[in-house]
C-alpha cells in the first residue's frame, strides 16, 4: 500500500508502509539518520550501500522553498539591470555608444526587426555582462582535475585575448560521475588501438555498410549489462531523444511529460505530432489525475479513445537533482495500462549497487520499464545514447528511425571507450567506484546541507545543485570559486526559473576525500562572504565546526 | 588596535560588496554604479531633507489642529 503526503515546504515522501520504524510522518525536518552518518565517518563503503535499500531513503528528497528576502532581491537586481538595460539600449540606438553585438543589416531600410524578443535583449544587457563566467574553454582532459584557458576581456567580455596561460582547476562541473574521463588508463589505451584497426570514422550510415563487429558488441554487452532482451546505440544522446520519440509516439497519442523534462525530449515529443500533457514535476497525484481524466475523456473533441499514452520521465533530473519515484509510476503504469519511457542520461552508471541506473537503485523489474533511454556521454565518458528494450521494440527502431538511417555510424574509439568502460564497470574495479561515488555524494551533500545552504534533490543523487538566487551573487561566487582554484557551473535564467539561478556540482568517482575538502572550505569563505546561507531548515554553521 | 582598524574596514569593504550584489550594481560599468549611486544619494539625500525641514512644522500644526 503506498501513502504519499505532500506537506508544505515541498518536502514530499512516500511512505510504503504506513507506520514506519524510524520516523513518523511528521517529522521530516531531520535530515540526519543517525546510523548513515556514523558510517559516513568511518568512511567503510560497504556498510554504506547496505543501509541504501531502505525505501524511506531511496526517494527522499528536499526542495526549500525561496526565503521571501531573496526573491524580492532577485527580482530588485531584475528590475534595476532592467533599467539599465534600457538606458544603454537607447545610448545605443541613437548611436551615443558602437552597437557591439549582432547588428541587423536591414533594418535602416525598414525590414521587419530580426532581433526583438526579450531574450535578445537578456542576452545583450544582462548576459553578456557576465559572459565570462560561461563556456569557459578548456586545455585538458576533464578528470578530477583539469586546465582552464586563462582568457581576459578589456571592453567587458565582448571579445576575448587569450592570454595562452592555463588555470589548474579541480573539476566539479563536468559529467564525469565515475571518473572514466583519463587519458591514461585500460579505456583509453584500447580506443587508441581501435583507432590502429579500424581507423577513426566509418563514412556512412548504420544502415549502409556502416555497421562494423564493435557496434553489434556494443549493444549485446549494453544489453546484457542493463538486463534486457536488446539494445540500439546512437551517435548523440540529444539526437537519440528527439529523433526516437517520434518513431514510439504519432498522431492521436498522448503523451504526459514531467515538467521538468530535458529539452531532447520537449523536443522530440513536439516532433511527434502526438498530443502531451505535462505533470508537476515529480507529483504522482497530478499524473494520477491526468491519467484518468485522459482515459475518461479521450481527445478533447471528439472524444475518441486515445491510441496510446506514454509517460516520459528522467532517471535524475540534472537541474533539480531529483530521482523520478520509479514505484509508483510502474504501479500507476500498470494500473492505466500507458507506457514508460525513462531517460536515464544521468543516472545509468551512477545510480544502483550495480550501477544499473535508476531500475537497479530502487531493485525494481526490467520488463516494467518500457523503453530505457540513456547517453554514453556522462558516467562512460564518451558519447553517443542508447535505447533499450524488448527485442521486438528495438527491430522496430532499427527499421523506422532516422538517426539509424541517417546519422553516420559511431567512430570506433567513442565505441571502445564505452565498451571498455562497461566491461570495467562489470568488474571490481567498477564496483569501487560506484562506491566511491555514493560515498563522495552523501558525503559532500551532507556537508552542504550541515553548513546551512538550500540544496535540492535527492540524499543520493550525484548531481548537488545550491541555489544562489541573484544573479551578481552567481557571478561573484563563480569568479571568488575560480579564484581559489575551483572551476563550477553555474546556471542562470534560461536554464532554470527567473528566480532559482544556481550552481550545479557534479560530483565524481574520481574526486579523493581531500579535493571535496578543498572544495567544501571554498564554498564555506565564499558562501560566508557573500551570504548564502539561506536555509531555514538547518542552522547556519561554518565548516571548522562540523 | 591596528587590527581593530583594519577588521572596521574590512566589515566596510564587505558591506559595500553587499550592497552591489543585492542591488546587482556587481555586474554593471563603473560609470553606471556613479550614476545609480548618485540617483539613490540624491533621492535618499532629499528625502531626508524635506523630513527635517517639513516634520517639526507638520507635526506641530497636527497637534494644535486635533487638541
Amino acid at each position: 500500500m503506498v501513502a504519499s503526503s505532500l506537506q508544505a515546504g515541498h518536502v514530499t515522501t512516500v511512505h510504503r508502509h504506513l507506520t514506519s520504524k524510524f520516523h513518523s510522518n511528521e517529522e521530516m525536518g531531520q535530515t540526519v539518520f543517525p546510523l548513515i552518518d556514523e558510517n559516513l565517518k568511518k568512511n567503510n563503503y560497504k556498510i554504506g550501500i547496505e543501509n541504501n535499500n531502505d525505501d524511506e531513503n531511496l526517494q527522499r528528497e528536499e526542495f526549500e522553498e525561496t526565503p521571501l528576502y531573496a526573491a524580492i532581491l532577485t527580482y530588485l537586481s531584475y528590475a534595476i539591470l532592467c533599467l539599465f538595460g534600457w538606458l544603454r539600449d537607447f545610448l545605443r540606438q541613437s548611436h551615443i555608444e558602437t552597437k557591439r553585438g549582432a547588428v541587423d543589416p536591414n533594418a535602416s531600410l525598414a525590414f521587419v526587426p530580426l532581433y526583438q524578443s526579450y531574450e535578445s535583449f537578456y542576452t545583450r544587457n544582462m548576459y553578456t555582462r557576465v559572459r565570462d563566467i560561461f563556456n569557459r574553454p578548456i586545455a585538458s582532459v576533464p578528470g578530477a582535475q583539469f586546465e582552464l584557458t586563462e582568457r581576459v576581456s578589456d571592453d567587458y567580455n565582448w571579445t576575448y585575448r587569450y592570454t595562452g596561460k592555463t588555470i589548474s582547476a579541480i573539476n566539479l562541473g563536468s559529467y564525469n560521475y565515475l571518473g572514466f574521463a583519463e587519458k591514461t588508463g585500460p579505456c583509453a589505451t584500447n580506443a587508441i588501438n581501435s583507432i590502429k584497426t579500424f581507423g577513426v570514422a566509418n563514412c556512412n550510415t548504420r544502415t549502409e555498410i556502416g555497421t562494423q563487429r564493435y557496434h553489434v558488441e556494443l549493444e549485446q554487452l549494453l544489453a546484457d549489462f542493463l538486463h534486457v532482451e536488446s539494445s540500439i546505440a546512437f551517435g548523440m544522446g540529444f539526437a537519440t531523444n528527439s529523433l526516437n520519440l517520434p518513431v514510439l509516439a504519432s498522431k492521436g497519442d498522448l503523451i504526459l511529460s514531467d515538467e521538468m523534462n530535458h529539452v531532447s525530449l520537449i523536443l522530440g515529443i513536439r516532433l511527434s505530432g502526438a498530443s502531451y500533457q505535462t505533470f508537476a514535476h515529480n507529483d504522482m497525484k497530478d499524473l494520477e489525475k491526468k491519467l484518468r481524466a485522459a482515459i475518461v475523456h479521450g481527445h478533447p473533441r471528439t472524444n475518441r479513445p486515445w491510441k496510446k499514452i506514454i509517460i516520459v520521465v528522467e532517471g535524475i533530473y540534472s537541474m533539480e537533482g531529483s530521482i523520478c519515484r520509479l514505484p509508483e509510476l510502474i504501479e500507476l503504469k500498470k494500473k492505466y495500462k500507458a507506457y514508460l519511457y525513462m531517460d536515464e542520461a544521468h543516472s545509468i552508471g551512477a545510480m544502483g549497487k550495480h550501477g544499473r541506473g535508476i531500475v537497479d537503485y530502487f531493485g525494481a523489474d526490467t520488463n516494467d520499464v518500457d523503453i530505457l533511454m540513456g547517453t554514453f556521454t556522462k558516467s562512460f565518458a564518451s558519447a553517443g545514447g542508447y535505447i533499450a528494450g524488448k527485442k521486438s521494440l528495438i527491430d522496430y527502431i532499427r527499421m523506422n528511425s532516422h538517426a539509424n538511417t541517417y546519422a553516420s555510424s559511431m567512430p570506433a574509439p567513442v565505441v571502445q571507450q564505452i565498451i571498455s568502460s562497461l566491461r570495467l564497470l562489470q568488474g571490481p574495479e567498477g564496483k569501487k567506484r560506484i562506491y566511491q561515488l555514493a560515498d563522495n555524494t552523501r558525503y559532500f551533500r551532507q556537508k552542504l546541507v550541515d553548513m546551512g545552504f538550500i540544496v535540492y534533490g535527492n540524499k543520493n543523487s550525484p548531481v548537488v545543485p545550491m541555489l544562489i538566487y541573484m544573479p551578481a551573487r552567481v557571478t561573484r561566487f563563480n569568479r571568488e570559486m575560480l579564484r581559489r582554484g575551483i572551476a563550477v557551473v553555474t546556471v542562470g535564467f534560461p536554464a532554470t526559473k527567473l528566480l532559482d539561478a544556481r550552481v550545479r556540482f557534479c560530483i565524481s568517482a574520481a574526486h579523493t576525500r581531500q579535493m571535496l575538502d578543498n572544495a567544501l572550505i571554498s564554498i564555506d569563505e565564499v558562501g560566508t562572504e557573500i551570504s548564502l546561507r539561506y536555509s531555514t531548515r538547518h542552522k547556519s554553521r561554518r565548516l571548522r565546526e562540523l | 588596535m591596528l587590527s581593530s582598524v583594519r577588521r572596521f574596514f574590512k566589515f566596510i569593504h564587505w558591506l559595500y560588496l553587499q550592497y552591489l550584489l543585492n542591488t546587482a550594481l556587481y555586474m554593471l560599468e563603473p560609470w553606471e554604479r556613479v550614476l545609480f549611486t548618485t540617483l539613490l544619494f540624491a533621492i535618499i539625500s532629499t528625502a531626508v531633507y524635506s523630513a527635517l525641514v517639513f516634520l517639526p512644522v507638520h507635526v506641530r500644526s497636527m497637534i494644535q489642529t486635533y487638541s
